[in-house]
């Protein structure tokens, strides 16, 4: 019969396609994470193709999708902003999944999750046995959430007004400070005493809108953007501003790094570094990153982690991203691809 | 691929020498509001999916579309955002057509099938190729065409039709209609609602927040003043609303509302030579998103369109005709929290097309169109077709023809990101259709080519938005194919039906494929009945699918072929009873990566005809 001889073609047909399309080969067994570095591939909004990609540390081995290949295929989830260490785990925000996902960070299983209370999540950070988390809605509530770090049991919620976003949050001296700007404005940074957890002050800098904090050595280091200059400020745990440079000439000054007694900042597709104790901004950027698709996705991602400095382009948010590895003077050492958006470098 | 394929077919295959005498004939029995479609069908390839084959598929258009056409679907879930793409194109090249009027949303610039209704018309028309001289903005991949037409001397007609299916699915669809020979009324109405929380353990997914539900009325009436003038009216009325799947129980809930109205009033005169068909519709087209379902709208907008339209057709001598179609509308919008902020635009265009019918077997047709889109500047349009029978068994056609894509509202006004600066896309479609015959096996192949350029992309920007730019040019081309057979033998019928697709579209850019454009896609179906027994078999086949634009095969959707099957029972004509059983072979599959399609599912229906 016809139909018979139908179905025998169309079969055939599938399994010819099925058999000539099986994927790529990839690296999936279980290998110890314990020496060398963790990518956060944030993945493209609205989908959870979010995953971490590890490097060993010297750079010659790479695995993608460690989540996913550690836990029976599963998704990590959508948008992974960040990854924060304690002890054997690793946190891991996923922004547009509400939800912490947590992992051991030598092999990357789950161990647990904290969904409570997180509404789009951003930033994290431990202080005084509390998780510090930042949630910021658009359109919606900003806040920060507070677990202890002991049993994830949720204790309390610090609001902000509806204008100041509840972007960065880090920990000096064990003290909470978070950076109220986000996409280029606000210039307030609220400082959270840890023991009574409530706000202990709010601190305006005087120039420029916050980037991005970050903490080193019981200091909170803000860079900010001014019309034309930038400015790199030092905050003491106790919330004073102790220091002030002005990167003159220096325009969007982001992505402020510290690594052995330099800062490494970017502006526009330039690197620059200069020494803590400099005062001036250097004339000439350490280099420059190559152009890509589109203005957004060039340094997507910027971190400068155990002597090297990884980029991230993020190659139209279309396709894989493509990192880039430098020395410290500037000189590339590797390029690889990664996962989708990769936007953060971390030692492990 | 459906019951009133070969009564379409028969109508474009047949020579010109009834041309005229075929017009006459369907203005008496049949009112058609597209007045051009019976012409296109002359030069084109036209499928006709009809209401009988609508039901094997009635979850939404998506589904119909995706297992009884060569158009990809993507769909976000089952009944979430879903949009069309002919020959390697996207659903910005793909024009939505009622009843002649292209009602692609202004502010998307395309359609979401899943937002448009499903029920209700008479021939559901699938045209691949471009047609913008007739069809307008996007019609350059191809075109879905949902027609009505309003039937004389035929009494009272009725119809239930209602079905229960997985997911707690129900649809229901009434229609009534009353006509003699001077007047004809229709009436439908459809409701469709379903949780939709399918579940597909080995991607450990559950369609959350997937429930969606919708509401149509349809309303058609045509009166023949004189033998030589009929005025018609034809309204639809659509109201739905559609929740977005998430991924986790924690996930963000979205919502989506649509309202549409359309409505259209057509005066026609006919004589034997001359036709003219004058039309005023008036369109709207409003939705509001809600970024948290328990919230208050995020963003919206509502869109009026004032349509005016002019279509005549004057035969100079018995093998050479001329026709003319002028068309203005006025557009307006009145945006909430997107920076459309209120929008007034007004479009004109006029369309000449000179046809010419040689011998009886070759008839040529040409024509050439000019937009005058407010603040933006469009190219001149034109379409050239030919069309050969060169023996009883073997005929075929080449178009070439350039048609365009106009920005939408929101590519033009969005803030932030619109961009004023745009121009429209445009493309150079070139065709061929080769057409076999052999008693009841008819096999169609269509090479085709296209060369698109300043394509419309959104893109990320440093300022932390996305905007709007021209960029890249695409080739696509490929080739279209379809088979068809039937037999009637005695209590017995039976018909087969094979479509496949190979396309290519390749960025100019990038030299890679486009996202979203299966290399190859086949669709087949089986109906056989007997007495009143009837059972059909339908199976799609999609190869590998690129999702990104490095070609990467793990992110790529893996090939896929999803079976269906239905069965029914019909008693004294009137009272039927069916099952059907989709996706048989229980496949997981995809049309966008990470939604899973639903695993076996069942429905039941029952209808009855008075």
């Amino acid at each position: 019969m016809k139909i018979t001889r139908l179905l025998q073609f169309i079969f055939t047909f599938t399994i010819l396609f099925a058999v000539s399309c099986s994927s790529d080969d990839e690296i999936t067994q279980e290998i110890y994470y314990g020496n060398g570095f963790l990518l956060t591939n944030e993945g493209n909004f609205g989908k959870p193709n979010a995953d971490v990609t590890f490097v060993s540390s010297d750079l010659s081995l790479k695995q993608d999708n460690i989540f996913s290949s550690n836990n029976g295929g599963s998704n990590l989830g959508d948008v992974l902003q960040t990854i924060v260490f304690n002890g054997e785990n690793a946190y891991l925000v996923l922004n547009n999944t509400n939800k912490i996902q947590i992992v051991n960070r030598y092999n990357f299983k789950s161990t647990g999750e904290i969904t409570n209370q997180i509404n789009q999540p951003r930033y994290m950070a431990f202080a005084n046995n509390n998780i510090y988390v930042t949630n910021d809605k658009y359109g919606g509530e900003k806040y920060v959430s507070i677990y202890k770090a002991a049993d994830l049991s949720f204790v309390k919620k610090i609001s902000f007004s509806s204008t100041d976003a509840a972007e960065r949050v880090v920990a000096a001296g064990n003290n909470i400070f978070v950076q109220n700007a986000s996409y280029g404005y606000g210039n307030k940074i609220t400082y959270i005493n840890t023991s009574t957890n409530d706000v202990q002050a709010t601190i305006n800098l005087p120039n420029g809108n916050i980037n991005k904090i970050i903490s080193d050595s019981q200091n909170v280091y803000a860079i900010a953007a001014g019309t034309s200059d930038s400015y790199i400020y030092q905050i003491s745990a106790s919330g004073s501003i102790t220091k002030t440079i002005t990167l003159t000439g220096v325009s969007k000054a982001t992505n402020l790094e510290i690594e052995k007694g330099k800062f490494y900042f970017t502006s526009g597709n330039n690197v620059y570094t200069m020494d803590m104790n400099a005062t001036a901004a250097p004339t000439s950027p350490l280099f420059t990153v190559a152009n890509s698709v589109d203005q957004y996705s060039n340094l997507y991602g910027f971190n400068v982690v155990d002597g090297k400095i990884f980029t991230s382009d993020a190659n139209g948010f279309t396709q894989d991203s493509k990192i880039s590895v430098y020395n410290t003077s500037g000189s590339i050492i590797k390029t690889f691809t990664a996962g989708k958006a990769t936007n953060g470098f971390y030692k492990n | 691929m459906n019951m009133n394929i070969k009564k379409s077919l028969a109508l474009a295959f047949s020579a010109y020498g009834c041309f005229l005498f075929g017009q006459e004939k369907i203005i008496d029995t049949v009112y058609i509001f597209d007045s051009q479609m019976n012409k296109v069908k002359r030069f084109h390839q036209v499928n006709t999916i009809s209401p009988e084959d609508v039901k094997k598929n009635s979850t939404n258009l998506s589904e119909l579309l995706r297992f009884q056409s060569p158009v990809y679907i993507k769909e976000n879930g089952r009944g979430a955002v879903s949009s069309p793409s002919f020959r390697g194109t996207s659903a910005g090249h793909t024009a939505v057509v009622w009843n002649g009027i292209n009602i692609n949303s202004n502010f998307l610039g395309q359609a979401d099938l899943n937002n448009i209704p499903l029920f209700g018309y008479d021939r559901l028309e699938v045209k691949s190729g471009g047609g913008s001289v007739q069809y307008g903005s996007s019609a350059i991949g191809g075109s879905i065409h949902l027609n009505d037409q309003l039937e004389f001397g035929k009494g009272f007609q009725g119809s239930l039709y209602s079905e229960a299916a997985s997911f707690e699915t129900y649809i229901n669809f009434v229609k009534a209609g009353f006509s003699n020979d001077r007047f004809s009324f229709k009436a439908s109405a459809h409701y469709s609602i379903s949780q939709n929380d399918y579940e597909v353990k080995e991607k450990e997914y559950i369609n959350r927040n997937g429930r969606y539900y919708n509401t149509t009325f349809n309303i058609g009436t045509s009166y023949k003043l004189s033998s030589h003038h009929i005025i018609s009216w034809q309204s639809q009325m659509f109201d739905a609303s559609q929740r977005y799947p998430i991924f986790v129980e924690n996930g963000n809930k979205t919502k989506y509302n649509a309202q549409t109205l359309r409505s259209l009033v057509a005066w026609d005169f006919r004589q034997s030579t001359f036709t003219n068909s004058l039309k005023a519709a008036y369109t709207e087209d409003n939705f509001q998103y809600f970024g948290d379902i328990d919230q208050p709208k995020t963003n919206g907008a509502d869109g009026k369109n004032y349509i005016i339209k002019n279509d005549l057709n004057y035969f100079i001598t018995p093998k050479i005709n001329v026709n003319a179609i002028g068309e203005f509308q006025v557009n307006t919008a009145e945006g909430y929290q997107s920076g459309l902020g209120s929008i007034r635009r007004n479009m004109g265009s006029v369309a000449g097309l000179l046809r010419y019918f040689p011998t009886e077997h070759l008839r040529f047709e040409a024509g050439v169109k000019k937009d005058f889109v407010e603040d933006i500047t469009s190219p001149v349009l034109f379409s050239f077709s030919g069309k050969w029978t060169a023996v009883k068994w073997y005929s075929t056609g080449m178009n070439v023809s350039r048609n365009f894509r106009i920005p939408s509202f929101n590519d033009l006004y969005w803030k932030q990101g619109g961009n004023t600066n745009l121009v429209p896309e445009t493309s150079l479609n070139v065709d061929m259709d080769h057409e076999f015959r052999f008693g009841s096996l008819k096999l169609t192949l269509s090479p085709y080519f296209m060369h698109i350029k300043n394509y419309i992309n959104w893109l990320p920007t440093p300022y932390g938005y996305w905007a709007v730019f021209n960029t890249y040019r695409v080739d696509s081309y490929g080739l279209e194919s379809q088979v068809t057979y039937e037999k009637q033998f005695g209590k017995h019928g039976l018909k087969l039906n094979g479509g496949y697709t190979y396309a290519r579209s390749i960025n100019k850019q990038t030299d890679k494929q486009m996202v979203y454009v299966p290399i190859h896609k086949a669709v087949a179906s089986i109906d056989y009945h007997y007495d009143f027994l009837r059972v059909y078999v339908q199976g799609l086949f999609n190869g590998l699918t690129y999702t990104t634009t490095d070609e990467k095969k793990a992110d790529a959707l893996d090939p896929y072929f999803v079976l269906n099957a239905g069965f029914s029972g019909t008693l004294n004509k009137k009272y039927t009873l069916g099952l059907k059983v989709n996706n048989i072979t229980d496949t997981v599959y995809e049309t966008v990566s990470y939604y899973p399609m639903p695993k076996r599912n069942y429905s039941i229906y029952a209808s009855i005809n008075f």
